[in-house]
């Protein structure tokens, strides 16, 4: 919720994140670089650089497995929303440390010759023909461009100047950059001499993410397939393009009801004070589940980033003007249905009083 | 829905729910020290890069004639009578010694520099080479003794990087390295899985003698089989390798 | 009806959950290790002599 874009809106809750965050990496390259090495089995050291690159890339590569985990578990289990809220620091964070990587890479492998190191990167391996021996480098490459522009546009200035959808699309890059970054891996560093542990946690890595995502997308899709119980009474309601929500009973104070609506977005339903009000179930900053929210000091509030709409209007409480599409309500007897046509964004809808109904 | 009654509701801007703190907690836990049994359990488990490395500590300087075959090499009669020795040889970085050894074929040289040594295969790194005034006459160059037509298998390197210039120096994460190695003018070296005449490691021309071409560039860091001459250059083993019989092993 | 990032969400996860482990799976079943059973092969000795 802004009315300016500040760099970052800091607060005692992101201040944490971001501590654990870098506890986790600091610790992570410090273990990695200089307490794994006594434990080596090695006649002579591995090269300090081979080390570095080995130590950022795998910590860019776990870094990027969590985030993509975080999504799918909070839609799985409520409790790792909070994981989700500050997100967007993890990935500026990884794609840092996945350009650390990239530049020990160009440092070393592609340093001390003739060739300019970034024609180097692209000019000396060229097998792109063959899976065994493919530039491994360019899909790292790929990669890495995703998480910079991501990172880049992360800030809600982007989210506001692009719209929430192209800039939800560019997001859904994170996608593609994971599968080259596991093939990237598997291209490459898997294809050393036998590294039974990286081997497993790449494996793990790549079942988990694609499971959890798999999961959810059934869950949602089962959420979406759910229907409503239509009585006779409200059936005329229903040819007239009214749709039923569900007995008043079934929603709790200050929650909502979240309903499909075919060929239209979903809508949450919402009960507080006595009254019923519908608005769209799409947050208005990045598209978040309104519906799974709360209503908090009388403002629905959005359960990933907190941003806040009166339920009669769809508008954020001043000074703040984002806006939601409201819809209409009726009650018959202790059925609610909606009219599935939306009101433009923050227009006024009476809401329906639920009277002794409830 | 009732399920969701008492369930703690998160808001960014708020402190946290007190029912979250615990979860929230442990997870910050696990998160970090995950991360750090991750780490060390990578790192504790790298691959033994083997004993090449740069011999800082014992510099190299001789004197003998530099000739190209087709990469340069550099011979000697051996110090105090010991059997006659070739090098291959290296520039600095990934650049090799073309220049010079053309610019001083047929005299007497003497080649400072840095070896890079692992087991028996050294390559000298060329610091400096200065022509020797008072050399006693050209020395009695051997020419090439054939071992034979050979079936190797092995893998394609770079000499510089494989003798230990880095650690490790071969394998396909090191194979764009090993092309610009190459291409930069440092010998390919073909790393055998087996000893021809007690060594196991051959520079590699192709079948007529001549510098490889681009034709290797595919086959770099592949564990390959490929057959050809073997040549004996004093104790430098030359693999003639005819590249039409080149496969990649499955 | 879900929004339109929402049905691509799920088409690319539908397609990825299963094809990159396979990818994955596919390439390391590729992996080469050290071809330690196959020495060197004397083809044709040089005129006149025996090789060890």
């Amino acid at each position: 919720m802004s009315v300016k874009y500040a760099p970052v809106l800091w607060n005692r809750n992101k201040y944490l994140y971001d501590a654990v965050l870098l506890a986790g990496v600091i610790g992570y390259i410090y273990l990695y670089t200089s307490v794994g090495p006594f434990y080596q089995d090695v006649t002579r050291p591995i090269d300090g650089a081979v080390l570095r690159m080995r130590a950022f890339g795998s910590c860019a590569f776990l870094m990027l497995t969590i985030i993509l985990c975080i999504g799918p578990l909070a839609r799985l289990d409520r409790r790792f929303l909070p994981l989700l809220y500050n997100r967007r620091h993890f990935g500026v964070l990884t794609a840092a440390v996945a350009a650390v990587h990239a530049n020990y890479v160009l440092g070393w492998y592609f340093n001390f010759s003739p060739t300019d190191r970034y024609v180097a990167l692209l000019s000396s391996n060229t097998s792109y023909g063959q899976v065994l021996g493919f530039p491994f480098e360019t899909l790292g490459i790929a990669a890495l461009l995703i998480l910079f522009i991501l990172a880049a546009t992360s800030h809600d200035f982007w989210l506001s100047f692009l719209g929430a959808p192209l800039w939800k699309a560019l997001h859904m890059l994170i996608y593609p950059a994971y599968a080259f970054v596991v093939l990237h891996v598997a291209l490459g560093a898997l294809q050393g001499p036998d590294d039974p542990v990286f081997t497993s946690v790449v494996a793990a890595s790549v079942l988990l993410v694609g499971g959890l995502h798999f999961a959810a997308g059934r869950a949602e899709m089962a959420a979406d397939n759910y229907q409503a119980d239509a009585s006779s009474e409200v059936e005329a309601l229903e040819q007239g393009g009214w749709i039923v929500v569900c007995d008043v009973g079934e929603i709790e104070s200050n929650r909502a009801k979240v309903v499909s609506v075919p060929g239209h977005d979903r809508v949450a339903v919402w009960k507080y004070k006595g009254k019923l009000s519908a608005l769209s179930n799409a947050c208005a900053h990045q598209n978040g589940p309104l519906g799974e929210g709360r209503i908090i000091d009388g403002a629905i509030t959005c359960p990933w980033h907190g941003y806040q709409y009166q339920p009669e209007d769809g508008r954020s409480p001043a000074p703040f003007t984002e806006k939601i599409s409201t819809y209409r309500l009726m009650l018959v007897g202790t059925t609610i249905l909606l009219d599935p046509n939306p009101q433009a964004p923050g227009t006024y809808v009476e809401p329906v009083v639920i009277g002794e109904a409830s | 829905m009732s399920s969701q009654r008492d369930k703690p509701f998160f808001v960014g801007y708020l402190p946290i729910p007190k029912q979250l703190v615990a979860f929230l907690g442990v997870f910050a836990v696990c998160f970090v020290a995950g991360l750090g049994l991750a780490a060390l359990a990578l790192s504790s488990t790298q691959d033994d890069p083997g004993d090449g490395a740069f011999q800082w500590g014992a510099p190299f300087e001789e004197t003998g004639f530099l000739e190209l075959r087709p990469y340069p090499v550099f011979r000697t009669t051996g110090a105090e009578g010991g059997a006659p020795k070739t090098y291959m040889l290296t520039g600095q970085g990934k650049r090799g010694v073309f220049d010079q050894a053309r610019e001083n074929q047929g005299v007497a040289v003497t080649v400072r520099g840095v070896p890079v040594k692992r087991g028996d295969l050294t390559m000298v790194q060329v610091g400096g080479v200065t022509q020797v005034e008072d050399a006693e006459g050209a020395f009695d160059m051997s020419e090439p003794v054939p071992l034979g037509r050979w079936r190797l298998s092995g893998e394609i390197c770079d000499g510089k990087c494989y003798a230990g210039a880095m650690r490790p120096g071969r394998g396909l994460a090191h194979k764009a390295c090993a092309d610009l190695c190459i291409t930069g003018g440092i010998p390919p070296v073909f790393v055998s899985t087996g000893p021809v005449a007690g060594r196991n490691f051959f520079l590699m021309t192709d079948a007529n003698g001549n510098v490889m071409g681009d034709e290797i560039k595919d086959l770099l860091a592949l564990y390959v089989e490929i057959e050809g001459d073997v040549e004996r250059l004093d104790d430098l083993l030359v693999f003639k390798a005819d590249m039409d019989t080149a496969r990649v092993l499955r | 009806m879900k929004r339109a990032h929402r049905v691509a969400h799920a088409r690319i996860w539908t397609i990825l959950a299963f094809a990159l482990p396979l990818a994955l799976f596919a390439v390391l079943a590729l992996r080469q290790t050290v071809p330690l059973d196959r020495p060197p092969v004397l083809i044709s000795a040089p005129e006149g002599e025996a090789v060890q």
